[in-house]
Parts: structure tokens; C-alpha cells; sequence
């Protein structure tokens, strides 16, 4: 699921590179802290993402510090220190994390995900009481997700609805709660046409894995002639990059009107060439992307 | 008891406007008179006169609610302005409850359906609508828009959703929350990493 929303290497100045990795280093620190080992497996990209547009759009700069990784004790890097802030989006990324799972059981069941989940479960407890209404968001988000897939609905817009709603309502909370400007219409389209682009890459990732196992995929349903996935996906191009095409454009074009100062260079590039690279990344594969190491 | 408005202009319910207005000039001039008579005769002229004006008012607005239904279909003008209204949610339920859906309902769904950001709903509507009337222009240039400039997967990222007034200014510098300063030394080590071992 997470691993969507990434910069592009290519255009990305050094500065930002080190920007973006504190950042994800400071997910990974700051749950190190406050819950344990084992759930910093689940920090991503997306949540990375997250967490730098936040500092930025609330204008609340973290105080970096040289310190060692758990990974690779020998080398030094930048890392963004706790702040309130930070600990809210480290919730919140458990919230979302334990729920994704959850849902993976629901729909495909398997030993890896039953353990995964119960490994994260008593951390999910904690992250729970701290973000409450983030964990009720996603509850009902997520309940009107499973009711869709039981309808076997093929609108992509639809499904992908509840996932653009979910992303935009957790950030307008997380937002509200620092006393930022939460009422930003072109902050909450932005929020939903990355939910939304986020759910259908993650659909089309899915392709193959969801056709053999017989498992809901709104892409499956809308097009029905699936055979072979590259086949499915020169098939029904023009279809696909219209749906993902526009939601990245809009993505943009909202992005466009947030002013944003420190971290602009680097959220731009995520916005304007990172969401292009990864969609074109999956049309082109004939297996998952999402673990692209960054 | 009520009147029937064309009951009071002494006309038929299918008569033209024409008519109407005729029936209508000669009986206000008739009760015009009558209010100066003297006595019951004098009040009864003035309630006629009264009447005669409520009634032909009526008749006039319905007919030309009537122009604009029978020009959209039914209610579909009302529909259009609660869309430009803003009540989305309003002008779903009364789609919803129409029974025709002619060329011009399929638009206005997708274009409820553009503005919730359901943007493959809005094009597949579109094109129900084309299908129906393929040669409206303005359903051809809203596809054609929809599909080519709000889906291009080419267009500049810098320049969308930015006014034109505002293009080209200058972006204030980046410093990258501070890391933008960190020492050439910080800097040279680093530019090795490339985040691998994380997860």
C-alpha cells in the first residue's frame, strides 16, 4: 500500500534528498520512541510525504540532529527530532498502517497479514488513544470500502472516494489540532485526489495477485477482459490514464495554490514528477512496484 | 371557493397568448369602469378587477415555466440552477427521481458528477449524452476538455491551476527547512546514500 508518493531521483536536488530522508528517519526515530522496534517496519514514502507537507504547510520547523541509524550504526545522518507534530503523523501512520491490514485479512486473508497485525496490535492500541478521531475516520472509511467491494461496485470513482475522504478528513484533523488553516478548499482537493490516486495505484499494483486469487479489484470489474496483466493494461491505456491522469492533474493544480516556502522544492517534486514516475513505473511492469527502495 | 384563473379571463386552458391578452384588456376595462359604481355594484368591480390582475399574473408565470420545461425537459432548468447554485446534493435527488433521462440529464449528471471530482463518472456520462445527441457541440467541446486538457499526462505541472497573472514570478528560495545549509563535508558523505537499507 505505502510507497506511492515518492520523489523523483532524477530531478532532485541533494538539499531535498536530505530533506526527505530526515524526514523518513524521524518517522522511524520518533516511533522508536514512543511505541518500539517492531512497528517502525511500518514506516513508507507516503507517510513521509505526509509528515514534510505538514511541517511545511503549518509552517512548524523540526530541529534536526545528527545521530546513528538502527540499520547502519556506522553512519550519521540528519534526522528530524520529536515534536508534537511529528508524534501525531507517527500515529496516525500506525492508525492507517493497522487498518490497511486489517482490511488485507478481511479481503485476502494469510498468514503473513494475521501476524503482521497482531504483532501491530497493542502499539495500535496506544496510537489509538492519542489520535481517536483519526482511528474513527478511517474505521468509517474503511467500512464504506468493504461495502462497495461486497456490491462489487466497478465505479473507480467511487471506491476510490472513500480513500480520498479518509486521507483528507485525518489531515484536516491533524491540521485543526495544530491551529492550522483547515478550511483551505485546495487543501482538501489536494488531500483527495492524492487518497484517490494512492487507492488506484495500489489497485493497479494488485492486478495480477487480485485476478488469481479471485479478489475484488475495481479495475478487474470495470474492464473485465482480464488475461495476462501487461495485456490488460495496453487493453484498457487509454481508459486508465484518463482516471489516474486527471487525479494527478487536479493533485497538482491544487498543490498550485497552497502557498507553501521551506520544503516547496522538495513537495513540488514529489507532486509534479514523483506521482508521473510511479504511474508510469506500474503501467510498465509486469510485477508490484511498491518496493522501490528511494 | 377558488377560481380557476382561466375561469376568471373567461378563456380556455389551451387558449393562446394571444387571446388571453385580449380577453384580459377587455375585462379590465369592463370592471374598471364598474368600480365606480355605486354601492355592492361598485365593490363587486373592484374584486373583479383585483382578481382579473392575480389571475392573468398567474397564467403568465406558469406559461413561461412551461417555455423553459419544455425546452430542458421537466424540471431540468430548475436542476441547472441548483447545480450553479452549489446544492449538489439537491439536484442529485431530483435527477434521481426523473424517470427520462434524455441527453440533457446525462449532462447535468456529469456535470454534478465533475464537480464532486468523480471525473471517470463525469466522462462516462458525457459520453451517454453524446450518444444521445451526438452532434451538441457543447457536449462535444466538454469531452473533448475533460479528456485532452484536465487528463494530459504532458502538460506543465508549474504553470497548471496558477493564474496567468501570477506565471513566470519568481518562486521565493528554498532552504530546505535549514538542511540547505548543512556543511559540504555533510554534504560529500552523504551523497553516497541512497536510503537502501532502510526499509
Amino acid at each position: 500500500m505505502y510507497g506511492y508518493i515518492t520523489p523523483d531521483k532524477s530531478n532532485l536536488l541533494n538539499k531535498d534528498f536530505l530533506l526527505f530522508r530526515a524526514f523518513y528517519c524521524g518517522i522511524c526515530k520518533t516511533t522508536a520512541k514512543y511505541l518500539g522496534n517492531i512497528p517502525r517496519l511500518t514506516t513508507n514514502y507516503d507517510i513521509t510525504f505526509l509528515n514534510v507537507f505538514l511541517h511545511a504547510y503549518l509552517n512548524i520547523m523540526p530541529e534536526f540532529k545528527s545521530q546513528n541509524c538502527i540499520l547502519n550504526p556506522f553512519k550519521r545522518k540528519e534526522i528530524a527530532q520529536p515534536n508534537s507534530l511529528l508524534k501525531d503523523v507517527m500515529d496516525l501512520n500506525i492508525l492507517l498502517s493497522y487498518h490497511n491490514l486489517l482490511d488485507k485479512v478481511i479481503d485476502k486473508d494469510g498468514l503473513k497479514y494475521r501476524s503482521a497485525l497482531s504483532m501491530l496490535k497493542k502499539h495500535y492500541k496506544k496510537s489509538k488513544t492519542d489520535l481517536p478521531e483519526a482511528d474513527k475516520i478511517i474505521k468509517e472509511e474503511y467500512e464504506d470500502l468493504l461495502y462497495l467491494e461486497k456490491q462489487n461496485s466497478s465505479s473507480l470513482d467511487k471506491t476510490s472516494d472513500c480513500f480520498g475522504k479518509m486521507l483528507t478528513r485525518c489531515v484536516l484533523h491533524i491540521i485543526r489540532k495544530h491551529n492550522g488553516d483547515f478550511t483551505n478548499i485546495h487543501l482538501k482537493s489536494f488531500f483527495y485526489n492524492i487518497g484517490k490516486y494512492v487507492y488506484y495505484m495500489d489497485a493497479l499494483d494488485d492486478l495480477k495477485d487480485d485476478f488469481k486469487h479471485k479478489k475484488y479489484n475495481p479495475f478487474l470489474l470495470k474492464f473485465k477482459n482480464y488475461s495476462k496483466r501487461e495485456q490488460f493494461l495496453a487493453d484498457n491505456k487509454s481508459d486508465i490514464e484518463f482516471a489516474v491522469n486527471v487525479t494527478i492533474n487536479q493533485a497538482i493544480e491544487s498543490f498550485n495554490r497552497l502557498f507553501i516556502k521551506e520544503g516547496r522544492d522538495l513537495l513540488s517534486n514529489i507532486v509534479y514528477y514523483g506521482l508521473r514516475r510511479k504511474f508510469g513505473l506500474i503501467m510498465n511492469s509486469t510485477k508490484k512496484q511498491h518496493k522501490e527502495k528511494i | 371557493m377558488v377560481q380557476n384563473p382561466y375561469e376568471i379571463l373567461q378563456v380556455q386552458f389551451d387558449s393562446s397568448m394571444e387571446e388571453i391578452e385580449a380577453s384580459y384588456k377587455r375585462l379590465r376595462a369592463q370592471y374598471s369602469e364598474d368600480r365606480f359604481l355605486e354601492g355592492e355594484a361598485g365593490r363587486i368591480g373592484a374584486v373583479n378587477l383585483m382578481n382579473l390582475e392575480n389571475a392573468y399574473s398567474d397564467i403568465l408565470n406558469t406559461r413561461s415555466k412551461e417555455k423553459i420545461q419544455s425546452e430542458y425537459g421537466t424540471d431540468l432548468g430548475e436542476i441547472d440552477r441548483m447545480i450553479k447554485d452549489g446544492n449538489l446534493d439537491g439536484a442529485q435527488i431530483e435527477l434521481d427521481k426523473m424517470s427520462d433521462r434524455s441527453a440533457h440529464w446525462h449532462f447535468l449528471q456529469s456535470i454534478i458528477f465533475y464537480k464532486k471530482g468523480w471525473y471517470d463518472e463525469s466522462r462516462a456520462q458525457l459520453k451517454l449524452a453524446l450518444n444521445l445527441e451526438p452532434n451538441n457541440t457543447q457536449y462535444q467541446t466538454a469531452l473533448s476538455r475533460l479528456e485532452q486538457v484536465m487528463a494530459s499526462g504532458t502538460s506543465n505541472p508549474y504553470t497548471m491551476g496558477v493564474p496567468p497573472e501570477a506565471q513566470g514570478q519568481p518562486i521565493p528560495p528554498d532552504n530546505s527547512m535549514g538542511l540547505g545549509n548543512c556543511c559540504t563535508t555533510l554534504c560529500l558523505l552523504d551523497c553516497c546514500c541512497n536510503m537502501l537499507r532502510c526499509f
